[in-house]
């Protein structure tokens, strides 16, 4: 009897003992196992503010069908933070190119992992049209043993698109008659800098210039420059510069620099002059259109720049409204400088390129290229997105404005990739510094224009 | 048996708790902390660093010395402080992503800073032949302060959120079962089966063998008694000194870090006045250049107060040693009780 009393209490002081073990676990003392870890994805990217809203919407429908957790950063230097990160070994799964250029200089290196087995060719051709697809190809890298080309391949997917060549205006507060020129189908160049300089007359400056962009300052004088030597010389000479065949100090690149001067250098032209342009955020630069009376009233901007529209306020009706695409904003296509090159358009896109191969970095790679993951974003009011999949319908976009876009950008006519977007990254980066000293001392520009052919030679 | 069953569970339990609150302090004293301590200094350094910059510039200095000797001090620091961060953030992760984007970002700063200074100098070279002014070097600084400041995707807003992380973590481990004072009760809960059984073999002997006490058993029972008051008195000292480390101590610290991040942003804007939806105001020398950088000396108390409380909370004072040997004491003592009456009875 004892004996079996014995052994009871045992047990019983063994099941404490478990017990114990068991409260252990459960408040955390060990682990006692669990579910697979959850798989995620790291991506950078340059979107913040409504751009990075809009590709988290994006990407909502990935987390919640797959059970992928995508973890997002966003700097307006993701660029720069890219490359910093490459250098020690270390990048993101998947981070976002601004530029052609990148794409091909970091597929070349190997950095850069082929998307071949992630995208659907045949569904890409349906999808994209050739000169998209082309953009988010480039040649692997060299063979090592026999130096050739490791042939096309997909290495990223184009996230949203924009249209670089348009003009901005306020409707309400453009003078009338000045709205009707602006508007006409005969618009040219001539006729803009006429109209232009009678806005300059009559005390107002008529443009809205703004360079200011952290490390890639610059760039939107770089648009201006393309824009004119696009409309002005035609695009084969544009793929000649472009390709670092056609010098800077050549006449056709001087006379874009130069014509873009009669923009910027005459007093009375661009509110606040050289120090404003200089300083200004290119995404505010266009908010004193919309004041009363307005700061100015033009601003040659690419299509994103509607969703900087939309988030300002409009001061003197009613408080906390914001401008609505129509009525406070529209768009003219860039004027014609030269007949032959008027259909001819300017664009621009942000790639998605994968630099660490994960199942659930493929995964996201391939559901951003699709028709509903694109119109997740372009659908959102005020996101200024345009995609490039044509399969995106044109009832997704939510105002006039953005269907205008999206029209211009898929109509017939030459198109032409942001030329700095497409050289080397030094080419782009020695291309914007120069363009901020042009409008510092626009007397500098043969000085600049050697300097700029210097790092032609070494750049290419 | 019973009597060693329970001793050794209560010695175990009371071990087991003891050591894990230990190990949840130390890791805020080692590793929560100093992250959150190192990130508010990177960031405080870095704010310092762009007035520095400006200072230099508006003054003229840069002419001379660039952005200047404080500038560089400045930006060693963050470096020190984003080198700590990672080493304390070495796991991967959110943070550990958030990090290297943040390293990327002071390299970009630098950059920038670097290119105004060339700038700055080679326009001061021109002017002296009748040249520009200093506006695009301004430019360029004030593309510097952008990348430092912007409240979306900014170098400083990257560190906040790297701090963030480290304030969600030790708001966990405030609120986390280690460092809650209920955990005293459950030393309690702990203890009672041990006393219990002491309590009821005292009993037993009394019914069974008609004896009043049993020496070594009382004895027992006051070491049992006296073992479970010391582990409550150094459990409430423990949680005193932890409330008092983050609570006051270490908000302390984040407070002053906050007051001279907010002092050294103010005087960084007053040498680069707004203009008209730009970064810059005028391009000549600023009427007066606020000149007080960044203290570090003021967070010295603060810092060591933080130290000594965490040093106090994660003190287990000598109980991981004592417990097993006031345990073993105890269930000696009971058997020596427990066998002379056993002895007898067979006798």
């Amino acid at each position: 009897m004892r004996a079996v009393e014995g052994t009871r209490r045992t047990a019983t002081a063994a099941r404490g003992l478990v017990l114990l073990c068991a409260l252990g676990c459960g408040i955390g003392l060990a682990s006692c196992g669990g579910a697979e870890p959850r798989q995620s994805v790291t991506v950078l990217g340059p979107w913040t503010g409504e751009e990075e809203r809009g590709f988290l919407a994006m990407i909502e429908g990935f987390e919640r069908e797959t059970g992928i957790s995508v973890s997002y950063i966003g700097t307006r230097d993701a660029g720069a933070v890219l490359a910093s990160e490459l250098k020690e070994g270390d990048p993101p799964e998947l981070a976002v190119l601004a530029t052609p250029g990148e794409l091909r200089q970091y597929a070349a290196a190997g950095t850069l992992v082929s998307l071949d087995d992630a995208l659907d060719r045949a569904r890409m051709a349906a999808e994209y049209a050739p000169g998209w697809r082309d953009l988010m190809q480039a040649n692997g890298q060299p063979d090592q043993a026999n130096g050739q080309s490791g042939g096309r391949h997909y290495y990223a997917v184009i996230v949203k698109a924009a249209l670089k060549s348009a003009i901005w205006y306020d409707p309400k507060n453009l003078p009338p008659a000045a709205r009707a020129e602006l508007t006409s189908p005969n618009l040219t160049w001539r006729r803009l800098r006429a109209l232009t300089a009678a806005l300059a007359a009559s005390g107002t400056p008529p443009w809205c210039i703004g360079m200011e962009d952290t490390s890639n300052s610059g760039w939107s004088g770089s648009d201006w420059v393309e824009d004119i030597l696009l409309h002005q010389a035609g695009p084969r000479v544009y793929d000649r510069w472009v390709a670092g065949t056609l010098p800077w100090t050549s006449t056709p690149v001087r006379r874009a620099w130069q014509t873009f001067g009669t923009v910027i250098g005459p007093p009375g032209r661009v509110r606040g002059g050289v120090r404003a342009m200089l300083s200004t955020n290119f995404g505010r630069a266009g908010q004193p259109m919309f004041t009363t009376p307005p700061g100015c009233f033009l601003e040659h901007q690419g299509s994103f720049i509607t969703g900087f529209y939309a988030q300002d306020e409009l001061p003197s009706t009613a408080p906390g409204a914001h401008p609505q695409p129509g009525t406070d904003f529209n768009f003219v296509p860039f004027p014609r400088i030269a007949a032959a090159h008027e259909d001819s358009k300017e664009v621009a896109g942000d790639l998605l390129g994968m630099f660490r191969d994960t199942p659930a970095a493929r995964k996201l790679i391939a559901y951003i290229a699709t028709p509903a993951a694109q119109a997740a974003w372009v659908k959102r009011p005020g996101s200024s997105a345009i995609s490039a999949n044509r399969r995106v319908p044109p009832g997704d976009y939510p105002d006039p404005v953005s269907r205008g876009l999206a029209q211009t950008l898929t109509a017939s006519g030459e198109v032409r990739f942001d030329a700095s977007d497409s050289m080397p990254g030094v080419m782009a980066t020695a291309f914007k510094r120069a363009v901020l000293g042009y409008i510092s001392n626009p007397a500098r520009l043969d000085v600049l224009l050697r300097q700029l052919d210097k790092v032609r030679g070494a750049a290419y | 048996m019973l009597i060693l069953a329970t001793t050794v569970m209560s010695c175990v339990a009371a071990t087991v708790l003891t050591l894990g609150r230990h190990d949840a302090v130390v890791s805020v004293r080692e590793r929560t902390a100093p992250a959150l301590l190192a990130a508010l200094e990177a960031n405080a350094v870095l704010s310092d660093a762009d007035r520095a910059a400006w200072a230099s510039f508006r003054s003229g200095e840069a002419q001379l010395i660039g952005p200047g000797q404080s500038y560089q001090d400045d930006i060693t620091t963050a470096g020190q402080d984003l080198a700590q961060l990672a080493a304390l953030e070495a796991g991967g992760g959110a943070a550990s992503r958030q990090l290297q984007t943040v390293n990327g970002q002071l390299v970009n700063y630098q950059s920038l800073v670097g290119q105004a200074d060339a700038t700055y100098r080679s326009t001061a070279a021109s002017r002296s032949q009748g040249g520009s002014r200093h506006e695009l070097g301004y430019a360029y600084l004030g593309y510097a302060s952008k990348s430092l400041r912007d409240p979306q995707g900014g170098l400083l807003a990257g560190i906040e959120k790297v701090a963030a992380t480290s304030r969600q973590t030790l708001s966990e481990q405030r609120g986390s079962f280690w460092t809650s004072p209920w955990l005293l009760l459950v030393y309690a809960a702990v203890a009672l089966p041990m006393l219990g059984s002491l309590v009821y073999a005292q009993g037993v002997l009394r019914r069974r063998f008609r004896r009043t006490i049993s020496p070594p058993l009382v004895l027992a029972t006051a070491l049992a008694v006296g073992a479970s008051m010391w582990l409550g008195v150094a459990s409430v000292r423990a949680d005193q000194a932890f409330r008092t480390a983050h609570d006051v101590a270490l908000a302390r610290l984040d407070g002053i870090w906050e007051t001279q991040t907010g002092r050294l942003d103010a005087a960084a804007r007053a040498l680069r006045p707004g203009a008209a939806g730009g970064l810059l105001g005028g391009s000549g020398p600023a009427a007066e250049i606020p000149r007080r950088g960044l203290d570090i000396a003021a967070t010295k108390p603060a810092r060591a107060e933080l130290d000594s409380t965490l040093a106090a909370a994660a003190d287990t004072g000598g109980l991981p040693v004592a417990l097993p040997l006031a345990a073993s004491a105890i269930a000696g003592l009971a058997f020596f009780g427990l066998k002379r009456r056993l002895d007898e009875y067979r006798g």
